[in-house]
């Protein structure tokens, strides 16, 4: 096995260091592109690049939205409950 | 609307879609001859599954561990692979050491007694090697060079007495065990998904509406 190899390998068997800071919930980004275009891949019915790129853009503005939208509600009601 | 089934699309050509889908995401489609959907699959189920394995490493694959069961249950939606990775994460033996060192194994700080079992085995330990206790009850866990083990004390058979049995070990806790069980869930499924709606297009080939 290769060196570079052997790196990469070592790469996926310690955790990587994420402690629970805000930067932390960038990590919901890759995931909301993922979700996204996968469903978008199964809906589309013929998937040409500039068609399939906007519906999935759509799609994860609209979870990035919701997403933001739930959090701002819920610190709300923190907010409310707490003070 | 009534539909009839197409003799050139047999049933046990779903069950082949649904298998293909699940060894490789995207080759249910790439068999209905879907190739731009297939690639798009594969390579973002593929993505996702290999970013959420390096945040947390392998040891989110984890099924014998405390994980809930909906966990283990969206793990297993993705390739197959990841039944190789839950085998090696479930630790593989590497050797035993002697049942004495139980009393070493109790203290905060790994002995020279514990350290010389080690070595003698090969596996020396560094002097930033830590010890503390497994999740269950007589097992304790090592970490040294950026590697763990686990160590269990388990009754053997054969010899008819206890011994303590060093195991690879792939611990993972905290945000980066959560990250990391996000993304392989999702991936799975995702790769679901994908399966079921490869076998509802395979489906809705093999009919053809009649009469109207």
């Amino acid at each position: 096995m290769s060196l570079i190899a052997a790196c990469i390998m070592a790469s996926f068997t310690a955790p990587e260091n994420i402690g629970t800071t805000a930067q932390s919930m960038l990590w919901l980004l890759p995931l909301a592109t993922a979700i996204a275009v996968i469903y978008k891949a199964t809906k589309v019915q013929t998937i040409t690049a500039d068609k399939f790129t906007k519906e999935a853009l759509v799609l994860f503005g609209s979870i990035i939205v919701f997403i933001i939208v739930t959090a701002l509600a819920l610190h709300a009601l923190a907010w409310l409950i707490t003070e | 609307m009534a539909h009839r089934r197409h003799e050139n699309y047999p049933t046990p050509f779903l069950l082949v879609v649904a298998v293909a889908g699940w060894l490789l995401p995207g080759a249910g489609y790439f068999l209905l001859g879907q190739k731009k959907r297939a690639i798009i699959i594969f390579v973002t189920i593929t993505l996702t599954l290999c970013t959420g394995l390096y945040i947390g490493s392998i040891g989110v694959i984890d099924f014998e561990g405390p994980s809930a069961l909906y966990v283990k249950a969206a793990q297993i939606m993705n390739p197959p692979i990841v039944l190789i990775l839950g085998y090696h994460t479930i630790g593989r033996l590497l050797f035993n050491i002697a049942l004495e060192s139980q009393d070493d194994l109790d203290s905060d700080v790994l002995s020279d007694g514990l350290r010389q079992e080690f070595r003698k085995k090969g596996v020396p330990l560094g002097q930033d090697a830590t010890i503390s206790i497994g999740q269950k009850a007589n097992e304790w866990l090592i970490h040294s060079n950026n590697r763990s083990y686990i160590i269990k004390e388990e009754w053997n058979k054969l010899k008819e007495t206890n011994e303590l049995n060093v195991y690879t070990a792939y611990p993972v806790h905290g945000w980066p065990n959560e990250i990391g069980q996000i993304y392989t869930m999702t991936s799975g499924l995702l790769n679901l998904l994908c399966i079921v709606n490869a076998i509802y297009l395979a489906h809705l080939r093999g009919t053809e509406s009649a009469g109207g």
